[in-house]
């Protein structure tokens, strides 16, 4: 029994698909595949005549046709062995497309299907950055731990306050009532227990800059959280009112330590 | 060939300029978020600091890191990597810059035997467990 890949080779070789010798024709008539394979072989046939033909004035036919003539017969001495490729140039170009084109395409799905950024935020979101807040605050706690003056204490404690202060009017709008609580509530601590006891420590004609600075700062953060406070949902209006009335009366105090007064 | 290259620059630079305008960060939320994760945890800082800024006895400053590190090494067994590392890395800082020089100038004040030394080395067994690394 001939394999199929013998048959059509068999095929191939006659000149037209559609006399087939009863040797190959037995086969084809069994077999599927090969019923396919010569249907096809025969519309390419059919089709061949219709391949527009572009039009010449026959020069090139007629230098083809002299080539020939003055070739000499054919010789075995006159063959030589091609060394390059043996695949048409034009051949080659359409691999080279081909390639180009794959790395292409697998570049734009790669593209395409790496993570979008709104899949990037939700990781980030979940994930959650370091929190800034919270570096500031251990930053001001060691400055606190080696500070060895009344003065140095004063400046960490107005920055602890100031940072207190300036999440809650940020967060304000958006926290919850309980996050602006305990804002309000460490910064109430930190304002009656540390910053203005300590504050009130210094000299004021030595350190009048300093007070004054303070002061100042307190007046402009009591305004603003004033301000704020009329702006933002109740939940948040009321640590922010604390935070005013602590500012003002801590800038009150100092004001009457600037004065002269205990 | 061109047509490729073309074909190939004009998308690449699409998904760029589309991930470049999608890639903006929510910090308002990201901060109310982080407020509330670690609001303890500041509370915690906020008084150790307060206890910092008024307590002249060096055995109580020292002691009162007790509450940071205790809560700061719990959250570290329930943290994810990116947080142990913040952590760590706090957690180094506040006791190598803050607490170990109070701790080292307590000791130094104290004569051997002195029954404050016992509270130092409690404070010192807590740091030893500590994972700073």
């Amino acid at each position: 029994v001939k394999r199929c890949s013998t048959i059509r080779e068999e095929l191939l070789k006659l000149p037209v698909p559609h006399r087939l010798p009863e040797s190959l024709a037995s086969h084809v008539r069994a077999c599927e595949s090969c019923q396919r394979f010569v249907e096809g072989w025969a519309r390419i046939e059919q089709s061949i005549p219709s391949i527009p033909v572009p039009r010449t004035r026959g020069e090139a036919k007629a230098k083809l046709l002299d080539k020939i003539a003055t070739t000499p017969p054919f010789s075995s001495q006159s063959i030589t062995i091609p060394v390059g490729p043996l695949v048409p140039k034009k051949w080659i170009w359409a691999d080279q497309y081909q390639l180009i084109g794959s790395i292409a395409a697998a570049i734009l799905l790669l593209a395409y299907f790496w993570p979008r950024p709104e899949d990037q935020n939700l990781a980030k979101v979940n994930r959650l950055p370091a929190d800034p807040m919270l570096e500031e605050l251990v930053g001001m706690n060691v400055a606190l731990a080696q500070a060895k003056t009344t003065e140095k204490r004063v400046e960490q404690l107005a920055g602890i306050t100031d940072k207190l202060q300036s999440q809650a009017r940020t967060l304000a709008k958006v926290s919850s009532p309980d996050a602006m609580d305990r804002l309000a509530r460490m910064y109430e601590q930190v304002m009656q227990r540390g910053l203005l006891p300590q504050a009130t420590e210094l000299d004021p004609i030595t350190k009048r800059n300093m007070l004054d600075q303070l002061s100042q700062r307190l007046a402009t953060e009591s305004q603003a959280a004033e301000k704020l406070a009329n702006e933002v949902p109740a939940g948040s209006s009321r640590p922010l009112r604390t935070i005013a009335k602590l500012a003002r009366e801590g800038n009150l105090a100092l004001q009457q330590r600037l004065q002269g007064n205990p | 060939m061109n047509r490729y290259f073309l074909v190939l620059i004009v998308g690449l630079v699409s998904v760029l300029l589309g991930n470049a305008q999608q890639s903006r960060a929510l910090p308002i939320a990201q901060a109310v978020r982080l407020l509330e994760r670690n609001s303890l945890l500041i509370e915690t800082i906020v008084t150790n600091s307060l206890s910092l800024a008024v307590e002249k006895d060096l055995i109580l400053r020292s002691e009162s890191y007790r509450p940071v590190l205790v809560q700061m090494q719990n959250e570290l067994l329930s943290s994810d990597k990116d947080r142990q590392k913040e952590l760590k890395g706090l957690l180094q800082k506040l006791v190598e810059e803050g607490l170990t020089p109070s701790m080292k100038a307590a000791r130094e004040k104290l004569s051997p035997g002195h029954p404050d030394l016992i509270k130092l080395n409690a404070m010192q067994q807590l740091i030893d467990g500590l994972e700073l690394k």
